[in-house]
């Protein structure tokens, strides 16, 4: 136990006695700093535009004239998007997901007005935030640190010295693989606590339980990936005689899994489970909706039965005797019809995308990177789970929203002269506006434990990897 | 024989006897042609959407004949009525997705107020989107350069690993030389990968072999060139491999990732794009209030804009079709000078961009490639602007009917005009390949200063090479190069 110990300390003294290791920590960590400052900064500004937004929407519909409550329906209203409280730190899908999205009757709409749909091509080069360095550029880092750390040493011939000295070769390499990760750990560590203190002290996030269990998992699931990465490092190194051949397998290594296989994968995905283009959803949904028959069509059989069926209910025998308006009882149904058909399209479209996410994330077990990533942008709340959970919320806001237009209708307007007649405005502050419910942090979890489990599963390979390795080869130099 | 040729033979057939070599230029390759195959059969489904979208409008057209009776006005009729538009794939899309999954390609437009129907983002999984495409654009910009670091990063310091460094120096020629034909060699290497996936492409696509083909293959060898005068530079510096294999790496990070990521933040933070939102709010909140004003309020400033209809005679005292669809172009009107605010404000963006470019050269040839593919911001605005044309046209040719009352019985879908845009025919962007060239250029500046030096430096058992990045702090001082080979005896 005391060998290991030594040895890590050894190794994160080494470490910080470089020059070069020195001023490359510096470099990442000016960078994590900057990326906090300017993605805080971002995000700040668009919360604070997308809630007055939210506001003015709703002021603006207080504000109507009377109006025929259809009329109103079609006026519609807003959802706007909040950005997730965690998303300074790993901003995800959050610059390709629109921001807004208008609710009217008939129709599901998409959100529109995404941050790339708004830039140049350079959205393809991304942005450069604290989860991107954390997950592509500090495992370079660790690389870099750990190639040399068995191989350079039997190059030297220390490694050799030191086994002969009776030194137990399992607790030289873990305490190589330890010490490397403490050197990290100890600029890494308070850098993040600083800057999840600083986003809690501005108001960026909000420090409840919710948010601080959300932080807890990412500062986990970032230890067991860095871990993996250390382990990684180690584990090349000490099957090389010679610290350059360590290092180019590892920068081979670090092209592959973290540059071309989550590319490759995901394209491969989303050739294996094609999803539908705009055009292809909007040519299906026109379809799908001829198929039900519109309200219009005085053939149409489900509104002659419902025609028949409001008659019954009210021992009436002509529409114009009901004690309803019977337009709005077919607005309600119609409405009714056509949500329930573009509910079940879009679900099956979510889900034929979750199963490309799913078919990538397999890939994923063969690069780290793709399970983190998920893991990260799950916790941040700036996954495509999230995204769901707010379309979703907000169709059923809409659908709410339109049938209780359609209830005024049914009970507050006239058959006779229909379209003639207005509701007074007081009835429009009974109509609250959109309101975001965050899923909880147990749910998100649930969502991303796969990707979880497949980063842990790593960091336990890889771990056990140099165990077993060292076992077998760890004397033999 | 030439005793520097029988030295290039040589080299270049310890070139081709290296496995490693062989093997990632193959699956460079492999990647290359699978990335144009996947390109060419995404255009190919995008075509089928396209060729399906008239059909599909027949479907339509037959379906609201079935649902309306031929005295119904064609007010109605044309309120349901949606027309397909569509941005046509050229040859080169399959090369370069670019923006094209962001934007969507295709969709239907229908005659109501335009401005809330320009901005409509495509229905796609946004992770595919976060990660990018596997395309032919990705294997020549981002992965070419990552294998160019790969054979090329011990070209010097090869001769310290193999112990070769006094026999290279003894040789009658420079050194500076002697790595300038081991870097022409693996650059020819190169060049041949990358010309034979362009040949590749050009068969498979059927590229018109033009001046823009030209241009393209040009850039992408001044790419190519630019890389390996980074790698002379590194290698005149003298340090090991471990060192050279790093910083290209480093350079690689910074130049195709870390340094487009920040210009991006830059210019979003610096050229804000606000208004699409409240651009639509506005047109929103005006054509909604035609509802509750008198209708010669919207009636007569649009007679203003269009005096030809001015004798059309609208009912004031109920709803009539030729004020609904005046009011949907007042409220498109009422927000013109934002729409073209807003477009100007992602013109600017885009301008910005290709100003960054200049200075980043993988961003340059991405820029060339996209607007040769016609998948760049500028041909997204200038189809937005031909869906613009498009909706003045449908006007010209339905107000007629709709102002004179007609029914569904004198629509004739034949007659209506179709959407075209096959791309907004943009020049070569000169500016990209002159950024690409200058770059390449003033590194060029730096060669001769990195060739002094070269031959210069005395022979390197007065330094010490490092064995890797930082391993040294607590090691002993490194054995010259020549020894390395056999420390694992002498210990």
């Amino acid at each position: 136990m005391r060998a290991l110990f030594t040895a890590a300390r050894h190794e994160a003294i080494r470490a910080f006695r470089n020059r070069t290791f020195r001023i490359a920590a510096a470099l990442v960590a000016a960078l994590l700093v900057a990326a906090f400052l300017l993605e805080a900064a971002r995000h700040t500004g668009e919360a604070r535009q997308r809630a007055a937004l939210q506001e003015l929407v709703h002021r603006q519909w207080v504000d109507q004239p009377d109006r025929h409550p259809h009329r109103a329906a079609h006026y519609g209203s807003f959802a706007f998007r909040p950005p997730s409280p965690l998303g300074f730190f790993d901003p995800g899908l959050e610059s390709f997901a629109g921001t807004s999205l208008f609710l009217e009757p008939h129709q599901r709409n998409a959100l529109s007005f995404s941050e790339a749909a708004q830039s140049s091509e350079l959205a393809r080069f991304g942005t450069p935030s604290a989860a991107f360095v954390l997950q592509v550029l500090l495992p370079l880092l660790i690389f870099c640190m750990t190639f040399a750390s068995v191989a350079g040493e039997r190059e030297a011939g220390t490694w050799a010295l030191a086994i002969s000295q009776g030194v137990d070769a399992r607790a030289l390499i873990a305490g190589k693989a330890l010490g490397t990760l403490l050197a990290v750990a100890l600029w890494l560590a308070p850098l993040l606590a600083l800057a999840l203190a600083g986003a809690m002290l501005t108001g960026v996030l909000d420090a409840s339980g919710d948010t601080l269990v959300r932080a807890a998992l990412l500062g986990g699931g970032y230890a067991v990936y860095l871990t993996a990465c250390t382990a990684l490092g180690v584990l090349v190194s000490s099957f090389h005689r010679r610290a350059q051949g360590a290092l180019l397998t590892l920068l081979g290594l670090w092209v592959a899994l973290w540059i071309v296989v989550p590319r490759l994968a995901t394209q491969a995905a989303s050739r294996l489970h094609p999803t539908p283009s705009r055009a292809q959803v909007e040519l299906d949904l026109a379809r799908a909706i001829r198929d039900v028959g519109d309200s219009h069509d005085p053939g149409n059989p489900h509104f002659q039965e419902l025609q028949r069926r409001t008659l019954a209910k009210h021992g009436a025998s002509r529409v114009e005797d009901l004690p309803v308006n019977y337009g709005g009882v077919v607005m309600r149904e119609g409405e009714k019809v056509t949500t329930a058909l573009f509910n079940d399209y879009y679900t099956r479209l979510f889900d034929a995308h979750r199963a490309q996410d799913g078919l990538a994330l397999q890939a994923g077990l063969f690069t780290p990177l793709l399970a983190i990533r998920s893991f990260s942008m799950g916790l941040a709340g700036t996954d495509a789970h999230h995204l769901v959970d707010f379309e979703q919320q907000a169709e059923a806001h809409r659908y709410a929203f339109i049938q209780h237009l359609n209830q005024l209708h049914i009970t507050r307007i006239r058959w006779h002269n229909d379209k003639a007649q207005r509701v007074d405005r007081a009835e429009w502050s009974e109509l609250s506006p959109f309101e975001h419910r965050r899923p909880p942090a147990g749910w998100a979890l649930s969502r991303v434990a796969p990707a979880g489990l497949a980063v842990l599963a790593w960091a336990a390979a890889l771990s056990l990897g140099v165990a077993l390795f060292t076992r077998r080869h760890g004397e033999a130099s | 024989m030439n005793p520097f040729v029988a030295w290039a033979r040589l080299e270049l057939r310890q070139l081709l006897r290296a496995r490693v070599l062989l093997v990632t230029a193959s699956l460079l390759l492999a990647a290359g042609v699978a990335a144009i195959v996947d390109g060419a059969a995404r255009v190919a489904a995008e075509r089928e959407i396209i060729a399906a979208l008239e059909p599909a409008l027949r479907e339509e057209e037959s379906y609201l004949r079935k649902t309306h009776a031929p005295h119904d006005d064609l007010g109605l009729v044309l309120y349901y009525l949606a027309m397909p538009i569509a941005h046509e794939p050229n040859e080169w899309t399959a090369l370069s997705t670019g923006l094209r999954d962001v934007h969507p390609y295709s969709r239907h437009l229908r005659f109501i107020g335009l401005v809330p129907q320009l901005y409509q983002t495509d229905i796609a999984n946004p992770l595919k989107q976060l990660a990018g495409s596997f395309d032919y654009g990705f294997v020549l910009i981002f992965l070419v350069p990552l294998f160019i670091i790969g054979v090329s990063y011990d070209v010097r310091s090869r001769d310290d690993d193999l112990g070769t460094e006094a026999l290279v120096c003894s040789q009658p020629t420079r050194l500076s030389r002697l790595l300038a034909v081991r870097l022409a060699l693996r650059a020819a290497l190169v060049s041949a990968v990358a010309l034979a996936l362009f040949a590749f492409a050009v068969a498979w696509l059927g590229l018109p072999l033009d001046a823009r083909a030209g241009a393209f293959a040009l850039a992408s060898l001044a790419y190519v060139a630019l890389w390996f005068v980074l790698v002379f530079l590194v290698a005149s510096l003298r340090r090991s491999s471990a060192w050279n294999a790093i910083t290209l790496v480093g350079a690689w990070m910074a130049w195709c990732v870390l340094l487009p990521a920040m210009v991006n933040l830059a210019i979003l933070t610096a050229s804000p794009a606000r208004g699409g939102v409240e651009l639509t709010l506005a047109q929103r909140q005006e054509m909604n209030a035609g509802w509750d004003r008198p209708k010669r309020a919207t009636l007569d400033p649009f007679f203003a804009r269009r005096p030809e209809w001015a004798s059309t005679p609208v009912p004031e005292d109920r709803f009539s079709w030729p004020w609904y669809y005046a009011m949907h172009e007042m409220g498109d009107a009422h927000v013109a000078r934002q729409v073209e605010a807003y477009h100007a404000a992602l013109a600017r963006r885009e301008r910005w961009t290709e100003r960054a470019a200049l200075a980043l050269p993988p961003l340059a040839l991405q820029l060339l490639l996209d607007r040769m593919a016609d998948t760049d911001m500028a041909t997204e605005l200038a189809f937005r602007d031909s869906i613009a044309a498009y909706h003045e046209q449908l006007k010209r040719y339905f107000y007629p009917l709709v102002f004179n009352y007609k029914g569904l019985a004198a629509f004739d879908l034949d007659a209506v005009p179709r959407h075209r845009f096959a791309g907004a025919g943009q020049p070569v962007p000169l500016s990209a390949l002159g950024g690409l060239l200058g770059v390449l250029a003033l590194l060029g500046a730096v060669l001769p200063r990195a060739i002094r030096r070269i031959d210069a430096t005395p022979r390197p058992e007065a330094r010490a090479p490092e064995t890797s990045w930082f391993a040294g702090a607590r090691m002993p001082r490194k054995r010259a190069a020549g020894e390395r080979g056999r420390a694992g005896g002498m210990i």
